[in-house]
């Protein structure tokens, strides 16, 4: 595999966060501010100036492997590009945030994704993979909470199986005959596409699966959910766009995901949790895009992806702006929040917005084109299913999650209001100007558009369309106001199995496995203690076998013997000529040996 | 929100959804190459009435779902508050940032 070194545009942009990584663990104050906000800009260059260089490679040799950690085309550098650009907000979103394992961690996490983003082949994929497995959980794992511990040790759980089964998939994969290609996987491939497939379905949260996504990031740290928002969930499309095109079992199973995240977004009370469902939510539209397999389709979940990145992005940004100033994350302990924090309101306004598909956001601009690909494709249901979806999603994001954490109840009284840090505000309003850009000039967006489909969102249908389902949305909203009062409650989710159903049954397993062992372990215990007490008078054994005096010399008088005592002195001297006889043999033979090697060489 | 300021709103959106299928029927829709056309595409105000019953019927069935099987009390996992057990890094609020300096 060739390699360039003209440091550092021919590295793979996922080397400098992942070698920024340690660094970062050893500086303080400002440098270490400095530090985190070039590195990530660096990345962002770098991949920027990876446009169109498709020659450019990067690998090296691995146990007689090669593993290529850079490959460029226009798929890659579409979600490289977004990957870096979110690594940038979020660093500068983080930028006050003094735990240096968490802001490091963060930057693994990072990495990895672009590691996955840009992997010439399975190995390095696979290899990316895991490390964004590990270093995501430590986002979890460092709010330091018992409840966000529990979370990260789920969240590892999941994902080691995830890594685990996309694992087995590669090893079938290969072990078929396949090279270790990055290349579409035929339908129909057996167990190594399905095992494949189930691997990335984890981590793009495809329910039943998907239970992970809200119980990990209503848990992470403030920072670190923007982190999360960006990179697993997208990391998986962009291998299903590039690995499972025109799979149709992805296309209902990602329109299912847009109502399935509506659906439990409604009931939800905890303002990330929320956020998370309509991850699921909008991936389902990212999943049905890659399961079409058209140009158009392919072409709308990236654009989808690119523009769900930063939207989500945005309003996770809002969440963490809200719990970091009143330290609250429930809808039904929060409101009023306008007075308090008008700026962080806007913001998240301008979010909820785009992911609600208002006409000049970039949300308008980007879903369209997967619920166009339905109907381009001759899909009817599922182009009126994902319509519906989007009606859910301005009314759980735009409608309830901003009406109750920001108006009402207007007077809302809380203990303390902390002040945002400015970085926190300059990130968001970096988010919601690349959200307003995108959707303003939707030809930047398509310009980087991988599979040259055509597509015109500000059309006079579309844009009426969008207008009719925001309304009545909306008039709905006011209608049935009393039915959707929060109430503090959790709602139920796969994740139930393993927190629920299955460790009683798990633990009284473990339970009995235990006390068998211990019964085992006793038994051999025991016996081992007789057999020692035995071989201390091998006779006692001996005699019932052989007879009485077998071992023993007649006495001249021809009567019995007298049974001697047992004497381990008696058979002492025996046992030593014997070993003495053995050691000559052994020196006269290794001393024939030297001389021969010496005198006859 | 006072009954006055609901009218009010009520009002904008409701003249908001009568423009919008005006426009619907003045200017008839161009889906581009490749598009396969349903009825559902050329009738004036369906994706109004697509906006309310989808709403509608998300809300309720949601709501449905969450009353018979989904819902749960905050300490059903046995975690109630996470504010009540927050870990060494200390405080409820604002304890995802340990050792924080910013304020």
């Amino acid at each position: 595999m060739p390699t360039e070194l003209a440091f550092p545009w021919a590295l793979p942009p996922a080397l400098l966060l992942l070698g920024g990584a340690p660094i970062l663990l050893f500086l303080r104050g400002v440098p270490r501010k400095v530090f985190q906000l070039a590195v990530p800009l660096l990345a962002l260059w770098c991949v920027a100036s990876l446009h169109g260089a498709a020659d450019r490679s990067f690998g090296f040799s691995w146990m007689g492997l090669e593993v290529g950690l850079l490959k460029v085309d226009a798929l890659r550098f579409a979600f490289g590009l977004i990957f870096s650009m979110t690594a940038c907000i979020a660093s500068l979103y983080a930028l006050h945030v003094e735990d240096r394992v968490q802001n490091a961690s963060a930057w693994v996490y990072a990495g990895g994704a672009l590691g996955v983003t840009f992997s010439a082949d399975l190995l390095a994929f696979v290899l990316f993979w895991e490390l964004m497995g590990l270093s995501s959980a430590l986002l979890v794992f460092r709010r330091g909470t018992v409840r966000a511990r529990k979370a990260a040790v789920r969240y590892v759980a999941v994902h080691a199986l995830g890594g685990t089964i996309l694992l087995a998939g590669v090893l079938v994969w290969i072990s078929q005959g396949n090279g270790l290609a990055l290349q579409p996987i035929p339908e129909g491939s057996g167990w190594a596409g399905w095992l494949l497939l189930a691997g990335v379905a984890i981590n793009a949260a495809i329910p039943p699966l998907g239970a992970w996504l809200p119980d990990a990031y209503g848990e992470a740290t403030v920072t670190g959910s923007v982190f999360l928002s960006a990179f697993t969930t997208k990391t998986a499309v962009f291998a299903l766009i590039l690995l499972f095109p025109g799979w149709q079992v992805l296309l209902w199973t990602g329109v299912v995901m847009t109502l399935y995240g509506v659906v439990f977004a409604v009931l939800e009370n905890d303002i990330r949790r929320l956020l998370g469902y309509h991850i699921i939510s909008q991936v389902g539209y990212m999943v049905a895009g890659a399961g079409m397999g058209s140009a158009m389709g392919l072409d709308g979940s990236t654009a989808h992806a690119f523009s769900h990145i930063l939207y989500k992005a945005l309003l996770f940004m809002g969440a963490g702006a809200v719990i970091h100033a009143t330290g609250k994350e429930k809808l039904s302990e929060l409101g009023g929040l306008f007075r308090k924090i008008p700026l962080a309101l806007a913001l998240y306004a301008v979010g909820a917005a785009s992911i609600s598909g208002f006409p000049l956001f970039n949300g308008f601009v980007s879903k369209s084109m997967v619920v166009t690909a339905a109907g381009q494709g001759g899909w009817p249901w599922a182009e009126i299913c994902l319509t519906v979806a989007s009606v859910g999603t301005f009314l759980s994001i735009g409608l309830k999650l901003l009406w109750f954490a920001f108006v009402a109840p207007v007077g809302r009284r809380y203990e303390e209001i902390r002040p945002l840090p400015r970085n926190m505000y300059a990130a968001m309003i970096l988010g919601a100007s690349l959200c307003l850009f995108f959707g303003v000039a939707p030809g930047v967006l398509y310009q980087w558009l991988p599979y040259g489909s055509e597509y015109h969102p500000y059309t006079v249908n579309h844009v009426v369309t969008a207008v009719q389902l925001l309304a009545m949305t909306g008039f709905v909203f006011w209608w049935l106001y009393d039915k959707l009062q929060v109430s503090p409650t959790i709602t139920l989710d796969t994740d139930w199995v393993y927190r629920k159903l299955l460790p009683g049954p798990v633990l009284a397993a473990s339970r009995g496995v235990f006390a068998l062992q211990e019964a085992f372990g006793r038994a051999v215990g025991r016996f081992a203690d007789a057999l020692v007490e035995a071989m201390r008078n091998p006779l006692r054994i001996a005699e019932p076998l052989f007879g009485r005096g077998t071992l023993e010399h007649e006495s001249e008088s021809g009567a019995p013997p007298a049974r001697p005592e047992y004497s381990e002195h008696r058979y002492r001297p025996p046992v030593g000529v014997a070993v003495l006889a053995v050691l000559a043999v052994f020196v006269g033979v290794a001393t024939w040996h030297l001389v021969r090697i010496v005198v006859a060489p | 929100m006072s009954p006055r300021s609901r009218k009010l709103l009520a009002a904008a959106l409701g003249a908001a959804v009568l423009v919008s299928i005006a426009l619907e029927i003045l200017v008839p829709a161009d889906h581009g190459p490749g598009w396969i056309s349903y009825w559902f595409h050329h009738t004036p105000g369906f994706h109004a009435a697509m906006g309310f019953t989808g709403c509608w019927l998300i809300v309720k069935a949601s709501k449905l779902l969450g009353k018979v099987w989904l819902q749960r009390p905050e300490d059903y996992y046995g975690e109630a508050d996470p504010h009540a057990e927050a870990g060494e890094a200390g405080a409820a609020h604002g304890g995802e940032e340990a050792g924080s300096h910013a304020h």
